[in-house]
């Protein structure tokens, strides 16, 4: 899948600038200035490169489709049951220093409902014109110090760090991910949760 | 970013038709709409999942007239926001890049692109020469207007009732099993029960696979606390039983004797629901639909087959498993679903099975109560708003009636406004009657929509093999192995490139609209349908007309003048399903299945039927059907009130139906027994899963599962090509031992989702004698390591 390429952004580190690109890019693609997006990241925090082979939304249809599962199973069994032995929140890194994602969504247990093997990653039945959509991109802030909303719905994202923590991918990595209690500062969006059930819908509007 | 673009609003547009010719052909959804608007263009609109028939809802994100995501839709109470992998994929399944975008005719043996006024002539002067042998094949994946529409076509019309859908092999034997229990088809209970359940028990069903949403509200309640028990009765062991508290494995067919097993132990316990039964149930004996009287202590003699020994004997299953089961309906506070599907309704005893699961919860009093029901699931996402409620089978007419009762073809003709005696009165074709008819030549023709036949009959030899020389129309979105086949090719619009309402499960009726348009010069299945009907009239078809002489789809505007619907831009500008849904409506309150008016539907995430408006003026919805309080129809102070009983009564049956062997079993020559079924990935034939390349690369190709114990005998692995033979063909595979499942020892199974490897070559096509369903799930084969 081909929509996410031009995402490969800088990463910042201790004064060093280093390229960090997603696997597929072409080199030539890189951007010249640091993006706005990472601006705030006013202190330095490991980076990594995305683990060959484990990134965790490459090979979605579209943002928001469920990841397919980056990894086949110990003894290739067909045991869903396994997910949670690494996937579990408290086992968030691993030994070699490595962080596993941990489940965004404790109370789903049925993992491979929605998470299919991700198998051969080149292979079409017949070929497909589906371009899904799009990253969400930024929250808004209200002047440079503010902490940025949530530009996403946080239905089935409980745990913000599955994504932001030091598993997930750095260019949308939180700066200060020994921070837990996210919605503290960056609240959600009711016109990106708009089908979440709030009091306030029957306005009409008039938001 | 101006805080207008990034308002929610919900919109209620009266949208002129001068806006609408502005936006394309878009949308039809002329009456009002709601829409919500994202940023940048992107908007979110409501729609039941294309697949499967638990009928989840999904927000469809739709960017620059494609759909670009799906997501769960939290405000449907059916999955509350969660979808399977399927689900969240059904908006790349419009994308595949050989979309059929033109009409198609063989000439020269090659299918070669034509106008549609060629292709609808090329029909209708071939129905015109021969209206009687023309049949018409649809599924369960008609939307309820698409199966409206062909059946007033072909009955009301042509005075054929050679109509039947893929739904018959789907869950015929559910429908003649709640006829013949409760003498209404559909179930009473709802998903609420789910939620409530202190044991489910899985009739030979594997929902972690097949209704992955529906299994989540069961499991996922462990999560918040709850305690749920769920025991597996299967003949392999799958996903669903890696969750189960129990499992409990049985000799195929041996189901029959489990359930007449556990009645017997609850009779001869004396703990069964001795004032339920009194008050709701009458007892009956004998193999076909009506049977005969009996007494309870007849019936209680009858039972005395049943020993936990003699259940051991032909099922396979011990007398503790058998007493575990027992206990749990004889506990009187325990609140117990069954749940099934195909094991149950692929059977050649379909119907009986049906009947005695129905047997064991009235026995036991577990039934119209929270938390304790009888469900039948449903494969196909309107096999029950459309094959079930409109009655798209060769026997039914819409609203539960039936062809062969004079006052229901009355009924029909009436509200139809057609002349009186237009309706046949001799049932059609069901589905295999129909394929060995057209293999014969006694058919000469038929329209497939929305399935795909030639991949999923039984024993494909004996069915499909002739269809390349009969008049075969075929209306789908891709190439499939029917197309192939097809004398004429019509591409279709799909899911959201049309308006559409699909039934689900629970007697949920849900609508959508058109987002998106369809591909090239694909267009609605009904329309389709419409303008061969004018094309007839126009060639003088008398059965084209109505009793005043008009067209058969005659619909009026403000005005009092006919639109012209058999003109696509016509058809493409007006809500033609609004319009066919008011039509319709009427009927479904002959049997108290009221639907809900579409503007109410319009208005929901889907109702479930009888909708009634009540002393409030609120149009209110049935969770729980026959149970007073929740039903509007239900006698008060009955408790639970069976309206429709097959002996007019107010009273259910509990069917003495006995074990029989299935017809065909493992012997010396072919020892094997052969399952078929789908996986979590694909559904159905795969025409639409398989162009998801997620869903391709989770799972691409057929396999056949073995048990380890049987292919370490036979010295296979995983991967080995394995030759499957039976009496009717031979099909190779690669094996999967311990794979996604474990079949019992003695059996395999095989996927039917891959067009290039046809399971259905070696498939048997016997069938319920009395719901005509084939039985895909066991025949007898002969393994062997190529």
């Amino acid at each position: 899948m081909k929509p996410f390429h031009n995402l490969a952004v800088p990463i910042l580190l201790g004064g060093a600038s280093l390229w960090w690109l997603s696997a597929a890019d072409e080199p030539a693609a890189a951007v010249t200035t640091p993006p706005a997006y990472n601006e705030h990241r006013s202190f330095a925090q490991p980076v990594r490169p995305d683990p060959v082979g484990t990134k965790i939304s490459a090979n979605r249809a579209f943002w928001g489709a469920p990841p397919p599962m980056p990894h086949s199973f110990p003894e290739a069994r067909d045991d869903g049951r396994l997910c949670l032995t690494c996937h579990a929140r408290q086992n968030r890194i691993e030994k070699r220093q490595q962080a596993i994602v941990p489940v965004p969504h404790a109370e789903f247990s049925q993992c491979q409902q929605c998470h299919v093997p991700k198998g051969d990653g080149s292979s079409f039945f017949r070929a497909s014109g589906f371009v899904g959509l799009d990253f969400p991109g930024k929250g808004t802030r209200a002047h440079p110090y503010a902490p940025p909303t949530i530009p996403h719905k946080t239905f089935m994202r409980d745990n913000c760090l599955s994504c932001h923590g030091p598993a997930g991918k750095q260019k949308i990595a939180s700066p200060h991910p020994f921070r837990s209690q996210c919605q503290q500062c960056h609240v959600s969006d009711a016109t990106k949760n708009y089908d979440r059930p709030v009091p306030w819908k029957t306005l009409d509007g008039k938001l | 970013m101006p805080l207008a673009n990034r308002r929610l609003f919900i919109k209620q547009a009266a949208l002129s038709f001068a806006s609408c010719v502005m936006a394309g052909s878009l949308p039809r959804n002329l009456t009002a709409a709601t829409t919500v608007e994202g940023e940048d263009g992107l908007t979110w609109q409501k729609a039941p999942c294309r697949f499967c028939g638990t009928g989840c809802g999904v927000m469809v994100g739709v960017k620059d007239g494609r759909v670009v995501a799906v997501q769960g839709d939290l405000e449907n109470p059916v999955n509350k926001g969660l979808l399977c992998a399927k689900g969240y994929h059904a908006g790349v399944a419009l994308y595949g890049k050989d979309r059929l975008t033109t009409p198609l005719i063989r000439r020269d043996g090659k299918l070669q692109p034509v106008s549609w006024e060629a292709a609808i002539d090329t029909i209708a002067s071939e129905i015109h020469a021969r209206p009687a042998t023309f049949g018409f094949y649809g599924s369960g994946q008609w939307t309820v207007m698409e199966g409206f529409t062909a059946m007033k076509f072909m009955k009301g019309g042509l005075g054929n009732n050679h109509v039947d859908p893929n739904a018959r092999l789907c869950m015929a034997s559910a429908v003649v099993g709640m006829i013949t229990t409760y003498g209404v088809d559909e179930p009473s209970g709802c998903y609420d029960d789910f939620d409530l359940a202190d044991t489910v028990i899985l009739w030979g069903n594997n929902p972690a696979e097949m209704h992955p949403v529906l299994w989540s509200r069961i499991i996922d309640r462990r999560a918040k606390g709850q305690q749920v028990e769920v025991i597996d009765m299967a003949t392999r062991r799958t996903r669903s039983t890696e969750q189960s508290d129990h499992y409990i494995e049985f000799t195929p067919q041996g189901d029959l004797a489990i359930a007449n097993g556990i009645c017997h132990l609850l009779v001869k316990s004396g703990k069964y629901d001795k004032e339920w039964v009194a008050k709701h149930c009458n007892f009956r004996q004998g193999a076909d639909a009506d049977g005969e009287a009996m007494t309870f202590e007849e019936y209680a003699k009858w039972l005395e087959t049943y020993t936990p020994e003699y259940v051991q004997q032909v099922a396979g299953v011990r007398p503790k498993q058998l007493q575990l089961l027992a206990d749990r309906f004889a506990d009187p506070d325990r609140k117990v679903v069954s749940l099934w599907c195909m094991g149950m309704n692929q059977h050649t005893r379909g119907t009986w099975i049906n009947n005695l699961v129905y047997n064991v919860h009235f026995l036991s009093g577990k039934f119209g109560k929270p938390g304790s029901t009888a469900f039948s699931l449903t494969g196909q996402p309107s096999a029950c708003g459309t094959c079930r409620e409109v009655g798209t089978l060769g026997h039914a007419l819409p609203g539960g009636r039936i062809v062969a009762n004079p006052e229901h073809r009355q009924q029909c003709e009436e509200l139809w406004n057609v002349p009186a005696g237009r309706i046949n009165s001799k049932p059609g074709h069901h589905a295999v009657a129909l394929f060995e008819a057209l293999q014969k030549g006694d058919m000469t023709g038929c329209w497939v929509q929305v399935t795909n036949p030639a991949q999923t009959m039984p024993n494909l030899n004996a069915m499909t093999s002739k269809l390349r020389d009969r008049f075969l129309v075929v209306s789908d979105i891709y190439p499939t192995v029917t197309t192939d086949l097809a004398t004429v090719v019509l591409p279709s619009a799909m899911w959201v490139e049309k308006n559409g309402v699909f039934g689900n499960s629970e007697r949920r009726t849900q609508q959508w609209f058109k987002m998106v348009n369809p591909p090239g010069e694909a267009r609605d299945d009904v329309w389709q349908v419409i303008a061969v009907a004018h094309k007839l009239f126009e060639m003088g078809h008398p059965g084209m007309k109505n009793k005043d002489g008009e067209f058969l789809f005659t619909f009026k505007d403000q005005d009092g003048k006919p639109l012209e619907i058999w003109k696509w831009e016509v058809f493409n500008a007006h809500n033609v399903d609004e319009m066919l849904y008011n039509e319709y409506r009427p009927f479904t309150m002959m049997k108290h299945k009221d639907v809900a008016p579409y503007q109410e539907l319009v208005n929901s995430r889907g109702m479930r039927w009888p909708v009634v408006k009540n002393s409030d003026g609120i149009w209110q919805e049935t969770p729980r059907r026959f149970v007073e309080g929740e039903d509007p129809y239900v006698k008060p102070g009955t408790a639970v009130d069976f309206y429709w009983g097959k002996l007019k009564d107010h009273k259910a049956l509990i069917w003495a139906r006995p074990y029989e062997p299935p017809p065909e079993v493992p012997d010396d020559k072919y020892p094997f027994w052969l399952c078929t079924g789908r996986v979590l990935e694909h559904w159905h034939s795969g025409t639409m899963t398989r162009r998801v390349p997620q869903l391709h690369r989770a799972m691409p190709k057929a396999y056949v599962e073995l048990n380890p114990e049987d292919a370490a005998k036979m010295n296979i692995s995983t991967g080995d090509p394995v030759k499957i033979t039976s009496r009717r063909g031979t099909l190779t595979l690669p094996a999967w031992i311990n794979g996604r499942s474990t079949p019992a020892k003695g059996a395999v199974f095989v996927p039917f989702f891959a067009e290039e490897s046809l399971i259905n070559l070696v498939t048997l096509e016997a069938f319920c004698p009395l719901s005509k369903q084939p039985d895909y799930k066991k025949c007898a084969v002969t393994i062997t390591k190529v």
